[in-house]
């Protein structure tokens, strides 16, 4: 085959994987839009009714509010002891690696395993689960590593001789921090405290197992599903893609402007 | 995932360890306020480790000895659970049964990843980082979301049903999509296909041209310069994909729970269920610890074929 004819046969292949990642989600968006009580087709025509059912459903709300406390507490508390962690390394210090792999292992294991075993550690403790102690524990460990990579990554990407010659010019070490340092790996800090909220705002399983009273939207939206099925949870999901995608939107712009 | 690796200058990989020398002068500024502020700075971070990972894994340990009785949990060391495991052919199959549903869903994700992070690569410019940007905003939305959309599309009378139906070329209503392996499987490749696709992409994209050139000109046809070339260097983001994936496969829940039926359960779902149903905490223990046990054996295997470090950092 002519080199041609492979490159419009590649085309036709990515179409088609985008097809297959984007029409289950753009079809629960369709759905939410459809005049008909069956979760699925066949079109009974456009309607806002799903969302004004939406509207009515108070416990919904109260787990969106819920979901966006627990993100904002775990993007300040991760981005925080992440980018620590991440100017540690910044200096050289003995079992370095090890930690590194230390830090960066709960990546790999399961979430499942990591939910389970904290119920065991918090039943032990006799702490009570509740979404500011136990699940906030689980969100900020879960989102750990991603901040630490994030963060290590900007700092070490940023030219060191800016800081030396800051020094060089009498500043002391606070001053060329925040004049220096900070500026310059602020992207990365806005970024990845986006990001750590995105991963807490959609986090399930290790919610599901450290969670008390108070519902995430993950873990209400569970509950739906398994009590009712409706084109409501169509609207409901339609809305969650449109916040979460709007986050990292927005976290893009951010740092892209900054860069 | 961040696209903060997009930049793939061939400085960027250092953040792993500081080069000697290259900074040496900051080094040594920095190296005067000492070790104390290093602990200080790591503290809260080994601290969050510690009740995050270290002590709930131990916990683990301790729990998969002890035993549950109907009066609760007795506390005297047994290998009960273990022997338990062993014991009943149900347990021991569904972990082998797990264990090949998240291999199938993993060889099809690098087969359908390869050819398309082959694609990505060979664009250009502007592009490129755009389409690459196309295939993580559905990583963005809950898995939740993206397993829960397969529902309406599924089943009987999902889309493809009525699709069949209008078009004619079925009778009545199929039921093989969903509530088994088949939809577990499918439904799993579509969550985590970016995880294969994007290590697979920044290895190739990181590739020299000027190689294959070589190639080329020393004689070798297109398809021997892919084999000998192209495909050995692309193999570190191809294990850390089959990494990625695999580990996402197996520790499913969510998927197999809401699509699976019964046929389509797996090791997670019995996992939970020692949580959530049956309550037997300390055989759920046991599970747990085989959960996790495959996944450390997997990184272990798999280190000796690829460098991880590329694997954790294409998950950020």
């Amino acid at each position: 085959m002519t080199g041609e004819r492979w490159r419009r046969l590649f085309r036709f292949y990515a179409l088609a994987v985008y097809v297959f990642l984007y029409v289950p989600i753009a079809m629960l968006v369709l759905l939410s839009f459809n005049d008909s009580n069956a979760i699925t087709l066949p079109w009974g025509g456009f309607t806002l009714r799903w969302y004004r059912a939406l509207t009515e459903n108070q416990s919904l709300f109260v787990s969106l509010k819920n979901s966006v406390i627990l993100g904002l507490a775990t993007a300040a508390l991760a981005t925080l002891i992440g980018s620590l962690a991440a100017f540690a390394f910044r200096y050289r210090f003995r079992g370095q690696a090890a930690l590194m792999r230390m830090i960066l292992l709960p990546l790999v294991i399961p979430g499942l395993t990591i939910g389970v075993a904290l119920l065991l550690l918090f039943h032990a403790l006799g702490v009570r689960p509740g979404l500011l102690t136990t699940t906030l524990v689980a969100h900020v460990g879960f989102a750990l590593p991603y901040v630490f990579v994030l963060v290590s990554t900007r700092l070490h990407r940023f030219d060191a001789s800016l800081e030396e010659a800051a020094m060089d010019l009498g500043a002391d070490e606070l001053t060329t921090f925040w004049q220096v340092t900070f500026p310059l790996i602020r992207p990365g800090i806005i970024g990845s405290a986006l990001f750590a909220f995105t991963l807490s705002f959609d986090e399930f399983i290790r919610t599901l197992f450290t969670i008390g009273n108070d519902n995430t939207l993950p873990i209400q939206i569970w509950s739906m599903l398994g009590s009712m099925v409706s084109p409501e949870l169509n609207a409901v999901a339609t809305l969650i893609v449109v916040a979460s995608v709007g986050v990292v939107v927005l976290g893009e712009v951010l740092r892209g402007r900054d860069r | 995932m961040a696209i903060e690796h997009l930049d793939t200058r061939p400085g960027s990989e250092r953040w792993t360890a500081a080069p000697p020398g290259v900074r040496s002068d900051v080094l040594a500024l920095l190296h005067r306020v000492g070790w104390v502020k290093i602990l200080l700075f790591l503290l809260p971070a080994l601290l969050l480790l510690a009740v995050y990972l270290v002590i709930p894994v131990a916990m683990l340990v301790v729990m998969s000895f002890y035993r549950s009785t109907m009066f609760g949990i007795t506390r005297d060391f047994s290998l009960g659970n273990y022997a338990h495991f062993a014991g009943n052919p149900m347990f021991p199959y569904l972990l082998l049964k797990s264990i090949r549903m998240a291999l199938t869903v993993t060889v099809l994700s690098l087969l359908v990843s390869y050819p398309f992070a082959y694609f990505l690569a060979r664009m250009s410019g502007r592009f490129k980082t755009a389409l690459l940007i196309l295939v993580m905003v559905p990583f963005w939305t809950s898995y939740l979301i993206r397993t829960m959309a397969w529902l309406p599309i599924l089943g009987i009378k999902g889309v493809v049903n009525y699709s069949l139906l209008s078009l004619q070329l079925v009778t009545k209503p199929v039921e093989v999509f969903l509530f088994n392996e088949f939809s577990v499987i499918l439904t799993l490749v579509h969550i985590y296909l970016p995880y294969m696709v994007v290590p697979i992409f920044l290895s190739l994209d990181r590739l020299d041209v000027r190689l294959l050139e070589a190639a080329g000109d020393l004689g070798a046809n297109p398809l021997r310069a892919f084999w000998h070339v192209t495909l050995p260097l692309s193999m570190p983001g191809v294990g850390g994909g089959i990494v990625m994936v695999f580990i996402a496969g197996f520790g499913a829940y969510v998927t197999p729970k809401l699509l699976g039926g019964s046929s389509g359960i797996m090791f997670g779902n019995v996992l939970a269920d020692q949580y959530s149903g049956t309550f037997n905490w300390p055989f759920g223990a046991v599970l747990a610890l085989i959960m996790i046990t495959v996944v450390i054996l997997l990184l272990v295997v798999a280190s000796r074929f690829t460098r991880l470090d590329g694997v954790f950092r294409a998950q950020a």
